[in-house]
């Protein structure tokens, strides 16, 4: 058992070797294409599949790589948790330690609706005033795109650099359909929607109405972002609890007749138990806040 | 202890007696049962098939108002594509299955009738948690995805275009106020779209979507239709934003139950056997 020690450390130290390897940094012009080339590159993806997640999340590596080390990981907290606790409980967390990957993965595809979401709300108030200004609707998306870009990198940028290039190659509605049908976010799918109603208007007779229902936009979004961030408090809770249940659970197993009484069936069964009740209670917690507002 | 035997035994009895006097022959069997099959009627498979012959005491003795929630929950649930084609009596026959099932499994694996009982409630409470849970999950996102909708109503109404080729241009949208315009579009097909759009609301049992079906109506009738609509759109909008904090300060307090069912109970179930193991 000793043995395994040695070979799990080494097998982690490749791992994080492999992945954590100064890899050459792309510059100049072109690099800056890169993120509209992902962009591009997304909208040709089924949003299930998991080429589509890892892309979307940023993680530059094959799906069969991301599952082999989900497996990888389960397999070490199996025998990590094994040293300590042999039994079900290591199953459990091996079970657990193979899940988390792909539920982070999914929660990183969300988080970037989210950050858009949180970024839509400066994008409209710019676009509104760009268009007011009467500049084109490509020209505009280009300009707000990289005035976002200045600021930090975000998702929003690419959306807008993409959708503003294929407006002056092809069809603008058809362009701005397609935001709306890639769109990781509901709002930005409404914003390219009546950016379009804007264009098939013939766009100066509309600029008023775009403004009014532009600001009622950025007003609704704001609200939103707001309440998100206010239950997202909540959050701290429901990640230090199961966490000080855990730390007791290792005080009480110093008690040499406690820790004996961890081999019993019946109380590994109970363990096993408590440990994937709490997963899936940190799970349905964190769905509840996400989805209050 | 010893009459709950005989009196579950009785109860059981009665109702082996009633199922099969009364509702078997109800049922067309044979060759020609197909033929007799209604034509609006679905065919039932699988589980709605098996409990069949519950449906109709379930529909004759489950109080209006817990039948009328469960629809408006399956609704919702259906809107999420979840449990399709199930109807509110059809699920309260499988809660009552369930229940019984969940008495009798509690009576054998323990043979005590207050574990038997829990039993029988968590196989009652259980289907109308889970689908619950997802119906509230669709109902909360259509709240918060219809102040956006409603503005992309008014700003094609805006562009001289008539409410309903506004609602019908919308209704492509990504969110699920759209999905729901697009089914409500699909049921008024050679019907009045408000007037369904209306139905669906009441279906729906949303207050904020009866609200804003009936003052489209009122809209339609208007003669100033694009100014009524920017009214409209700034209300929703208007409560939106009040109620967004007011929810997000209630998420506190919600999350109560999770964490006592989730994390507490577990822990002490845990530390008691841990506990007992150690005494022994």
């Amino acid at each position: 058992m000793t043995i395994l020690i040695p070979v799990v450390g080494l097998l982690c130290t490749t791992l994080v070797l492999l992945l954590w390897y100064p890899k050459p940094t792309r510059t100049g012009k072109l690099a800056d294409l890169y993120t509209v080339d992902s962009a591009r590159t997304l909208s040709s993806l089924d949003q299930k599949s998991l080429d589509y997640k890892l892309l979307a999340a940023g993680l530059p590596m094959k799906p069969v790589t991301f599952r082999l080390l989900c497996v990888a990981a389960g397999i070490g907290g199996t025998v990590i948790i094994w040293l300590f606790l042999p039994g079900l409980p290591a199953i459990v967390v091996g079970g657990i330690v193979f899940y988390v990957p792909g539920a982070w993965l999914d929660d990183r595809v969300k988080s970037r609706g989210r950050k858009i979401d949180q970024l839509l709300p400066i994008g409209i108030g710019r676009i509104a005033a760009g268009l007011l200004a009467g500049g084109s609707v490509p020209d505009v998306l280009q300009q707000v795109g990289e005035s976002l870009e200045i600021e930090r990198t975000n998702p929003l940028t690419p959306e807008f650099v993409l959708t503003a290039s294929e407006m002056r190659i092809k069809d603008r509605v058809e362009a701005l359909r397609g935001l709306a049908s890639r769109s990781p976010s509901v709002s930005l799918s409404n914003l390219a929607q009546l950016l379009e109603g804007y264009t098939e208007s013939g766009g100066r007779a509309y600029t008023g109405v775009l403004m009014d229902i532009s600001m009622r936009v950025q007003q609704i979004l704001i609200a939103r972002n707001r309440a998100q961030a206010k239950a997202g408090d909540s959050l701290v809770s429901a990640k230090v609890l199961p966490a000080v249940l855990v730390l007791i659970l290792v005080y009480l197993s110093q008690d040499p007749m406690v820790r004996a009484s961890l081999n019993a069936i019946p109380v590994q069964i109970v363990i096993g138990v408590t440990m994937a009740a709490m997963v899936a209670g940190y799970v349905i917690i964190r769905s509840m806040i996400m989805e209050a507002v | 202890m010893t009459a709950l035997i005989y009196l579950t035994g009785i109860a059981v009895f009665a109702l082996v007696i009633y199922l099969t006097l009364e509702l078997a022959p109800a049922t067309p069997t044979g060759r020609l049962a197909e033929t007799l099959t209604p034509a609006d009627g679905v065919v039932l498979n699988g589980w709605r098939r098996s409990l069949s012959p519950l449906d109709k005491p379930v529909s004759k003795w489950t109080p209006a108002g817990l039948l009328r929630q469960t629809r408006a929950d399956l609704y919702w649930a259906q809107i999420g594509d979840r449990w399709n084609d199930w109807n509110e009596v059809q699920f309260t026959s499988l809660r009552v299955a369930l229940a019984v099932a969940g008495f009798g499994l509690g009576m054998v694996a323990t043979g005590e009738p207050v574990f038997a009982l829990i039993g029988g409630l968590v196989g009652f409470q259980y289907p109308a948690m889970a689908m619950g849970g997802i119906a509230r999950r669709y109902r909360r996102l259509f709240i918060s995805q219809l102040p956006e909708y409603v503005q992309l109503v008014s700003a094609q109404m805006s562009a001289n275009v008539s409410m309903e080729e506004a609602l019908r241009r919308t209704s492509q949208a990504q969110s699920l106020a759209g999905k729901w315009m697009r089914r409500v579009l699909q049921m008024a097909q050679g019907r009045d779209l408000i007037e369904q759009m209306q139905r669906e609301a009441q279906e729906a049992h949303l207050p904020e979507l009866i609200g804003m079906s009936v003052q489209l109506e009122f809209i339609r009738r208007g003669t100033a239709q694009q100014e009524l609509m920017g009214q409209l759109a700034t209300s929703i909008a208007a409560d939106y934003i009040g109620s967004a904090e007011q929810r997000a300060e209630k998420v506190g307090s919600e999350l109560v139950i999770p964490m006592v069912v989730f994390y507490f109970l577990p822990f002490l179930v845990q530390d008691q056997t841990t506990f007992l193991g150690r005494a022994k």
